[in-house]
Order: structure tokens, then C-alpha cells, then sequence
């Protein structure tokens, strides 16, 4: 029995194919979407610089005065930059070409201010939420000078902070996301794995020798799928201890939960091998070929490369997205109820899936 | 010329799962502008949830949840519990909770602070954002609630003007962008990533196919007719290319029919993809000619393909990755291939000369390897 | 001897198609038996069946005593495949590739090393163990596969063109080496196109076409079938046709010879294939004086007789 396991290992690590597409594949692309996207944990970098144009076309003094010593307020010379507009068209011209982010204009009595923004959405939103600390502080100055204005103290410094930032256990970063998704990834790519293990052997011809054997047909084919075992083991710690070590990715806060996570992926795995195995045993020509492309689809709309991709409807139907968020249950949450359901629901395509293979191989003629 | 003929003809019977497959590629390209188009209009015109647990049911929390409802645009899901919220949180229904404690409007009106609590997981734009709207606010009542002097019937009173002061703020775009627009180009360069994604995929099958010609036999045996090497070469380029046009030709169709606005002008998009074709056919041959193995090819296809488009900015632009990682993406041609709609898209006007030399010096570059590991295999045989 | 395969109304059709129908044969325990026919006769189809690859439709196949239907596993204990295809893992050394397959039969521990250590020692790629079959040439890949088929010393081998695309030397060897395997009490059923094989190894051969069996027996048999004639070529020069007239006369009155012709210098005499008259022919030229610028004689091969037998028609 040993035999056949042994074989299959040997097989694995003599094709420099499978230690790069299983092994050091996936240690690429977390490393690499990780860092990519390492800045948006980091809102400040993100945004870039702020350059501004503004008018003044109230008469009121008092307006005028808050205005100013607002404008002066802000601008920090690093990352926010404002100055007055010689010309409103001009300037707005300038804003819908993107020289500048946008252009206000403080207007009226009652003041009204109108903002003409550019085409960057962040920079636009970062310009409202300027303007809104405005809006909101002279409502309450005006508020307390009509009501008692020898109240009115200092100010309130704008630094002063009311948030209380809830940590819902693990701060997630870019990294520890794709720790979860490439794996989620690697799991579903086992499908390959699955099937070369039988399309080779047919191709080989060595499955007729199989055939020959004095030995059980099923037992024979458990056997190759146990051979499966250890590699699909490896290739998932693999994954994880890189992430962790080398990287710094984390997963789950505790041994037992990491563990059960650990066994999430490999029950995913081997029904995703199953699959495979299924498929290896009914076509002859490439299986990677084959797979690749649908997988790749499947992997992109569940948001394994960007987990800023979510369509209602199918993002959350897709079996990677799934599993990934019961990944994300359980490490965020420590929460494994959903983990439970993909390990449940795994074990049941591996059992009727290796029913189905182990029908076929039995009843598998010679191959020509 | 006829020799050619022959050959693409040959390749055309040989694989039909290809022309299958080059056409559902471009159908899906065209379902993509569609289907992703909206979804960025959904993303970034629709309001953001966040869902608000209210524990102090006062005058205060209600004018604040007015102001994040009525001035900031969010739409609140309150009435739930917080693993509910929890969940809804991490599938990404919801960008944040918000929890008002129960002695909020309490401590304000006694000339104290008191903070909200917002939990939010990676959403970082929206997070930061609400979190800046908030602190607007607050930091205004706190000036209120300063001014009161401690006086709960004050800080009431203060609250009820501050109610009645309002400023208007008016945000328009200087320049018109209608909703249709942002989905088009939205769905475009979207989809157009996923372009470089099925390109490749088209390219393993026209390098399994001069890899099958190499190990059966049939490479030699064409070499002593009287079709000449470099007949099979073109042949064989010819046919990729016609795979990969089919592609080109649906998408830029539709594009072309439906008159979508993509941003780019159209024969400079019909361009750079055929342009980016010519290089992915070469790629595969010379893959073909210097593997010897399906499995081999496949992975190392693949693998260029995956990596390159995400470091290329096929998925997200890479703007925000680190200068390292931005310079390295220079290398490959997926990243000035995504540039150049990128950069018309930003401006019209914009210059993208230097990044259709660029991909032609990778098409050359690219076909002089492959010319060189013919001429190569052609002597040895 | 007893028959250790016979295979009784084998029949087995792939749809519409008939390709064994209604074949009988037997092999004799220790012989190496020739299994011959065109492309499509259906020699590998019923090989297939009796190394329970396929199954078949009608008849019976037994292998010691065994059915091949009811004693799947027992008879699978006894047979050894040398398949056509090279059928071996690229990534694993001769040794691994025939210590695997020999697994498959319950060989373990030293029992298993030793066993294919012998097997590529016999094949003569004991020096070789170490290699991959990709680093291996065609010749060697050959013997490699034989030597996976045999390793577990089966009792029944079954060799589907064994030296296909073989260099000379490899080809010897695994001739010589069947040869050894027949004597060490093996049964060899063997097929092969290469009629100069079958001739030099086989001790029985058996014809089929089209799915029947069109003749079976030694090689004496079965060109017997065909021809019991042999044709002798004598250049001559004929400057007298008188005396060429007079040896006409005399060999006409020899009962084994059964025509004499003509044709510018060369004259053809047939004659019975049994009897030894070259000499005597030989001898009555002397005596007329005519001079014997070159002698030869065609026999009656295999090649002649499987032509004659399946037709010339290349299928």
C-alpha cells in the first residue's frame, strides 16, 4: 500500500512543474498582492495631495472672517494645499482636468457653499469632509453666539478625537487576507492535481498495468488518492507557515482554532481532489488546460485576487468566496459554525466523488 | 502563400475547442463591460451602509443619526444586535457599526465627552471617511456642550439652534459625468484586464499545438516538404493571431455597435489589443520551441499570466503598491498595456506614443527569442 | 505437454464492429507461441482479453485451469504484460519503476529488491538502475519495459511486439532473452511483425484475420499449407541448346521435379520441397558440360506463407 504513496511523492517532487505551480506559486501571489496592496491598510497614503482653489463671494464680515481663519487652518503645506481662485470658470476648468481637486465657493446670505470637484473620487470625498468640519463648527459657533455668545470659550481643538476604534479581535491586514484567499486558492487548484494523478497514468499507459494487478480495483484506487494525502498536506502548511513566518500573516488568534482551520483547508482540498481525480479518469487531454480558466474566473469573482470585488449574486455564490469567509469567521470571530458547514459539506463531494471514481476505475477497460 | 494557407486551414480543423473557446472569450469580455460596468456605478454612486446600535435613544443620538442620514448621505441599519451587524459587516453589506453608548447625549449635556465606538474591519475608505464626518460633528457639540458650562437646560437650548443653523453645501462635478459614462469606462477597464487573462489562455493552446508537431514527429516531417520553416512559423502565428483577433473583433464590436464610451478612442483600443495579440502569440511559440513539456508550458503561461496581470494593474491599479513594486511592473507588457487606457481615461489627451513603442519593442523582443530558438531546433533536427 | 492457455469461441465486438469471432486456440505450458495477423485482426483484442484488460462477449479463456471471468485474481498472479506501449513512470529510476510494478504482486522487503535486480539484470540494465527513462534510449526503455513485465516472474508472459523501433543489438538480447524465459518454464505468448522474429523464436504460431483463426502449427506446418515446392535458379550460359534439350529430356523423367523453364540464361527448375535434388540436378549439368555461372533456390518462408494465407492487401 506503501508503495503506491511513496511513488506518488516521488513523482511530485521530481516534476519541477508541481513544485512551482503548488508550492512556490502561491508564496509568490500572497507575497505579491499582499505588498501590492499593502498602502490601503494606510488610509493617509492613499489619498495623496489635496490642492484646492477657493472664492469668496459672501458679504459676510463675519463669514469672511471664519472663512479665512478656516482656510488657514487647514492647509498644512504636505498633503493639503489651498489658494484663493482668480477666476471661477478658469478655475473650474483646471478642476475638471484634475490640475487641481476642486474648487469652493463660498457664497450667499445664508452662506451656501458650492464645491466643483474633479474626477478622484477619494480626493473629493477628503474635500467634503473638509468642508463638512466647517459647515459643522460655524453651525455651532453661530449657534452659541445667538444663544449666548460670552459663552463662547477657546474652541474646541479640531485634534481632539471622539472615536473609539473597536477591534473585532484581529486587525487584518492585506496579508493576512490573501493568506486566506491563497489558500483557498491552492485548495481549489487540487482539482488539477486530481486529475493529472489519473490523466497521466492513462496517457502513460501505466494504468493497464493497474488493471493487471492481483489486487483490488477500489483498494487500488484509494490508494493513488491517499498518495494525494501527504502532498496536499504538505503544500498547505507549506502556505501557512511561509505566510507566517516569513511574511508575518496571521490567521486564526489560537492554536486549536489555526488547527481547525488547517483541517477546513485540507477537507476542502481532498474534495476538491476528488473532483479532480473524476475528471482525470473521464478526459485525456490536459487537465490544467482545461481547469485553469473557468477556476481563474470562479477564483476572480470570489474575490481571491481583490477582496474589493463583490457582485451581490455571484461573488457570494462562488465556493472559494465561501470558504473564505468562513476562514474569516473563524480567525476574525473565532466563530467556526461556518467552518464546520464547508467541512461537513467537503466531506460529502469526497465521499460520493471517490464512490463515482472508484465505480469508474473499477469498471475501467484496458486503455489504448 | 498558399503553403500558409494550407497550414492555417490544417490548424483550424485540428482545433476547434480554440475557436470555441476565443469566441466565448469575447462574449464574456462583452458580458463584462455590462455586468461590472454597474457594479462600479452601485459601488461608487450608492450610499454606504453602516449599520448604528443606539443605545441612548436621546434627542442628541437622533440629530446625529439625522446628520450622518440627511447630510452625509449614509443609509443607517439599526433595530438589530451587534453579531447580526457583526456578520453583516464581514460579508460587506455594511462598511462600519456605530455604537452610541447610553450616556451620550448625558455627559455631553454635562460639559463632559464622551466617544463613539465604530467598529470596521479592512473597508479602509469608507472607515476613514465616517470616522472624519463624525469627529465634524462631535467636535461641534463639543463646543456646545463647552459653552453650556454644565447646564443641561442650556446644551439643550444650544442644541435646538445649532438644529436651525444650516449651511448648504452643493457638490457637482466640474465637469458633467453622467452615471452611463462612469459604468462604460468602468466596465471597460475592468474588463479589459480580464482580456490579458483569456489572451494567455489562448496562447497555451497554440503553443500545445507546435509542441505536439515538435514531439510527434510532424515538425520534421513538414521540414523536408516544400513548405519552408518559416512558412510554419507564420502559419502557425497566423493561426494564433486569428484566435485571438476573434476575441478582439466581438469585443471591439460591441464596443463599436453599442457605442459604448470607453474612454479610448476605438482604432487606438483595436491597436494596442492586436498589438498585445501579436506579442501573446509570439510568447507562446517561443514558450513551444524552448519547453518540452504541456504541463510545463501551461504553469509557466499561467503563472506569467496571473502574475502579470495583477502586478500589470489588470485588476486594480497599482498606484497605491509601493515604488518597488510599481518600478518591477515596468518589466512587463501587461502593465503598459493597462496604462494606456489608463492614461486616456485620466486625460484624452494623453500621450501614449511611448507605451505603444514599448509594446512593439516586446513583440519584437519576443519574436526575435522565437526566431532564434527556431533556427536553433531547425539545425539540430 | 498440457495446454496452459486455451481460449474457446472467443468472440468480442465493439459495437457494430466484430473484432474476435469465435477464435480457438491453445498453448502448450513452455512453449513460446506466435500470435500473427494483419493490422486490425484482432491479436491485440485478444490479448487483451486474456490479460483481463477487457472483457469479451462469448466463449471461454482459461489460463491454468483457471477461468480468466471467475478467477480474476488468481490468474492476474499469474500473468506478466510486456505491452506495446512502453508503459513505465518518467520520473522514477529502472530500479523504482521495476520494484513498483513487482510491488503490485505482494513482493516485499529483500524478496521485492532482489527480484528487480534480477529483472534488469536480465533485461541488461542492471548497470543502468539509476536511470530515468527519459535519459534512456529507445532500445533500453524497451527492456526496461520488459523487465517491469517479468520482475514477478509470472508464469504466463504476454508480449505485444516486444522490439518495436529496437536497434539490433537490444533486439538480440530480448530475443535471447525469451528464449531463457521459455526454458526457465515460462509461457511466451508473443506477436510481433518482424516474421524473422517469429521464425528464429517461436515454437508454435498461429495466423488470425479478421477476428478467425486462419492457421495454426510450426513453422513446417504452415508453410506446408501454402506450398510444397521449391524453386531452383541456375545462370547458365546456353550456347548449345541441344544439350540444354537433352537435360530437359532426362530431368522430366525425375519424379520430384515438377517443371523446368527458360528465360534468356537463367533456367528455373521447381521442385519437390521435401526431396534434396540440387545435387543431383548439379550433377547432370556437369555431365551435359554445361557451365553453372550461378546457382540459388528460393524456399518457402513465412513471409510468403502469412501473404498467401491473409491476403496482399495492406490493411
Amino acid at each position: 500500500m506503501f508503495q503506491i504513496l511513496i511513488k506518488e511523492m516521488k513523482e511530485f517532487f521530481r516534476e519541477k512543474t508541481n513544485l512551482f505551480f503548488f508550492l512556490l506559486f502561491p508564496v509568490v501571489l500572497i507575497f505579491l498582492l499582499g505588498n501590492l496592496l499593502v498602502s490601503m491598510d494606510d488610509a493617509e497614503e492613499t489619498i495623496g495631495e489635496i490642492k484646492m482653489q477657493y472664492l469668496i463671494q459672501t458679504e459676510d464680515t463675519y463669514q469672511i472672517m471664519a472663512i479665512e481663519q478656516f482656510i488657514g487652518g487647514i492647509e498644512d503645506n504636505k498633503n493639503i494645499f489651498v489658494e484663493k481662485a482668480e477666476n471661477l470658470l478658469v478655475a473650474r476648468e483646471m478642476a475638471g482636468k484634475d490640475e487641481i481637486t476642486a474648487v469652493v465657493v463660498f457664497t450667499g446670505e445664508p452662506l451656501e457653499i458650492n464645491v466643483y470637484e474633479g474626477s478622484d473620487r477619494i480626493k473629493n470625498r477628503t474635500v467634503g469632509a473638509i468642508i463638512n468640519g466647517f459647515v459643522q463648527m460655524n453651525r455651532s459657533i453661530a449657534a452659541v453666539i445667538n444663544t449666548n455668545p460670552s459663552s463662547l470659550k477657546e474652541g474646541v481643538s479640531t485634534d481632539e478625537t471622539f472615536i473609539v476604534q473597536k477591534d473585532l479581535g484581529v486587525n487584518r491586514t492585506m496579508l493576512d487576507y490573501y493568506a486566506v484567499s491563497m489558500v483557498a486558492m491552492l485548495c481549489f487548484m487540487s482539482i488539477i492535481q486530481g486529475a493529472v494523478a489519473f490523466v497521466s497514468e492513462r496517457q502513460d499507459k501505466t494504468i493497464n498495468r493497474l488493471f493487471i494487478a492481483p489486487q483490488n480495483r477500489v483498494l487500488l484506487f484509494l490508494q493513488k488518492i491517499l498518495g494525494i494525502v501527504p502532498k496536499v498536506i504538505l503544500q498547505i502548511s507549506v502556505l501557512m507557515i511561509t505566510s507566517v513566518v516569513v511574511f508575518k500573516a496571521h490567521y486564526a488568534a489560537t492554536l486549536m482554532d489555526n488547527l481547525y482551520l488547517f483541517f477546513m483547508f485540507l477537507m476542502v482540498t481532498l474534495a476538491m481532489v476528488s473532483i479532480g481525480v473524476v475528471i482525470g479518469l473521464l478526459i485525456k487531454i490536459s487537465p490544467m488546460a482545461i481547469i485553469m480558466p473557468p477556476l481563474s474566473l470562479m477564483m476572480f469573482f470570489g474575490g481571491t485576487y481583490s477582496k474589493e470585488i463583490y457582485i451581490v449574486g455571484i461573488t457570494d455564490k462562488m465556493p472559494n468566496y465561501q470558504i473564505q469567509q468562513a476562514a474569516f469567521d473563524l480567525e476574525i470571530f473565532g466563530r467556526s459554525q461556518m467552518a464546520s458547514s464547508v467541512i461537513l459539506t467537503s466531506i460529502i463531494i469526497l465521499i460520493i466523488m471517490l464512490a463515482i471514481g472508484a465505480f469508474i476505475f473499477s469498471k475501467k477497460e484496458e486503455e489504448r | 502563400m498558399k503553403n500558409i494557407w494550407l497550414l492555417l486551414k490544417t490548424y483550424m480543423k485540428r482545433n476547434p475547442l480554440s475557436i470555441f473557446l476565443s469566441i466565448f472569450g469575447g462574449l464574456a469580455l462583452c458580458f463584462m463591460i455590462y455586468s461590472i460596468g454597474n457594479l462600479v456605478v452601485d459601488k461608487t454612486l450608492s450610499n454606504i451602509k453602516i449599520g448604528v446600535i443606539d443605545y441612548d435613544q436621546s434627542k442628541l443620538s437622533k440629530d446625529f443619526k439625522n446628520y450622518l442620514t440627511e447630510k452625509m448621505n449614509y443609509e443607517l441599519i439599526e433595530n438589530t444586535t451587534y453579531d447580526t451587524l457583526s456578520n453583516k459587516l464581514i460579508e460587506k453589506n455594511i462598511s462600519a457599526i456605530i455604537e452610541i453608548s447610553e450616556e451620550f447625549h448625558e455627559q455631553f449635556s454635562i460639559g463632559n465627552k464622551e466617544d463613539i465606538i465604530i467598529t470596521s474591519l479592512d473597508d479602509y475608505e469608507n472607515s476613514t471617511f465616517l470616522q472624519a464626518n463624525i469627529n465634524s460633528y462631535l467636535v461641534s457639540i463639543r463646543l456646545l456642550s463647552i459653552s453650556a458650562g454644565g447646564n443641561k437646560e442650556t446644551f439643550d437650548q444650544l442644541l435646538s439652534n445649532y438644529q436651525k443653523e444650516n449651511i448648504e453645501i452643493t457638490q457637482a462635478a466640474a465637469q458633467e459625468v453622467d452615471k452611463h459614462t462612469v459604468a462604460e469606462q468602468g466596465g471597460f477597464i475592468n474588463s479589459i484586464g480580464f482580456f490579458l487573462m483569456f489572451i494567455f489562455y489562448i496562447s497555451v493552446f497554440v503553443s500545445f499545438m507546435v509542441l505536439d508537431d515538435r514531439l510527434n514527429g510532424v515538425f520534421n516531417r513538414i521540414q523536408i516538404t516544400p513548405v519552408k520553416p518559416v512558412q510554419y512559423i507564420i502559419g502557425t502565428g497566423v493561426f494564433g493571431l486569428f484566435l485571438c483577433i476573434i476575441e478582439v473583433g466581438i469585443y471591439c464590436g460591441y464596443i463599436r455597435i453599442k457605442d459604448v464610451n470607453t474612454g479610448v478612442p476605438f482604432w487606438t483600443l483595436v491597436l494596442v489589443m492586436t498589438m498585445f495579440s501579436l506579442f501573446t502569440v509570439c510568447f507562446s511559440l517561443v514558450m513551444a520551441l524552448a519547453i518540452k513539456s504541456k504541463n510545463a508550458i501551461t504553469s509557466i503561461i499561467i503563472g506569467f499570466s496571473t502574475i502579470g496581470c495583477i502586478l500589470g494593474g489588470a485588476y486594480f491599479p497599482i498606484s497605491m503598491a509601493p515604488k518597488s513594486l510599481q518600478n518591477l511592473a515596468r518589466i512587463l507588457p501587461q502593465f503598459w498595456f493597462m496604462d494606456t487606457f489608463r492614461k486616456f481615461q485620466a486625460d484624452s489627451n494623453a500621450d501614449i506614443y511611448p507605451n505603444i513603442a514599448i509594446l512593439f519593442l516586446f513583440t519584437v523582443l519576443t519574436f526575435l527569442i522565437g526566431a532564434v530558438l527556431f533556427s536553433q531546433k531547425s539545425k539540430n533536427s | 505437454m498440457s495446454n496452459y492457455v486455451t481460449v474457446k469461441n472467443l468472440t468480442k465486438k465493439y459495437g457494430e464492429l466484430c473484432a474476435v469471432d469465435n477464435l480457438s486456440f491453445s498453448v502448450t505450458k513452455g512453449e513460446i507461441f506466435g500470435f500473427l495477423g494483419p493490422n486490425g485482426a484482432g491479436k491485440s483484442t485478444t490479448l487483451s482479453a486474456i490479460t483481463t484488460l477487457i472483457s469479451y462477449d462469448k466463449g471461454e479463456i482459461t489460463i491454468n485451469g483457471l477461468d480468466v471471468k471467475k478467477d480474476r485474481m488468481e490468474i492476474k498472479q499469474l500473468i506478466g504484460l510486456v505491452s506495446q506501449d512502453i508503459a513505465v513512470y518518467e520520473h522514477l529510476s529502472a530500479l523504482e519503476n521495476v520494484k513498483f510494478f513487482a510491488s503490485l504482486y505482494g513482493l516485499k522487503g529483500s524478496n521485492l529488491a532482489n527480484s528487480a535486480k534480477e529483472a534488469l539484470e536480465f533485461v541488461g540494465l542492471s548497470d543502468k538502475h539509476n536511470m530515468k527513462p527519459k535519459q534512456m534510449s529507445g532500445g533500453m526503455r524497451r527492456r526496461l519495459n520488459i523487465a517491469c513485465g517479468i520482475a514477478h516472474a509470472p508464469q504466463l508472459i504476454v508480449m505485444d511486439e516486444p522490439t518495436v523501433g529496437v536497434d539490433t543489438q537490444s533486439r538480440e538480447h530480448i530475443l535471447g532473452a525469451i528464449k531463457t524465459l521459455r526454458d526457465r518454464g515460462a509461457t511466451v505468448i508473443y506477436t510481433s511483425h518482424y516474421m524473422q522474429e517469429v521464425e528464429e523464436i517461436c515454437d508454435r504460431i498461429a495466423i488470425i484475420d479478421k477476428g478467425q483463426m486462419v492457421a495454426c502449427g510450426n513453422k513446417a506446418e504452415l508453410v506446408s499449407l501454402v506450398t510444397d515446392v521449391q524453386s531452383i535458379f541456375i545462370e547458365t550460359k546456353l550456347t548449345n541448346s541441344a544439350k540444354m534439350d537433352e537435360f530437359k529430356k532426362k530431368q522430366k523423367l525425375m519424379p520430384d521435379i515438377k517443371a523446368i523453364s527458360i528465360e534468356e540464361n537463367t533456367v528455373r527448375i521447381d521442385v519437390s520441397i521435401e526431396q534434396n535434388s540440387i545435387s543431383k540436378i548439379i550433377e547432370q549439368f556437369l555431365i551435359l558440360g554445361l557451365p553453372i555461372i550461378n546457382i540459388r533456390s528460393e524456399v518457402p518462408n513465412l513471409d510468403t506463407m502469412f501473404l498467401t494465407l491473409t491476403g496482399h492487401e495492406l490493411r
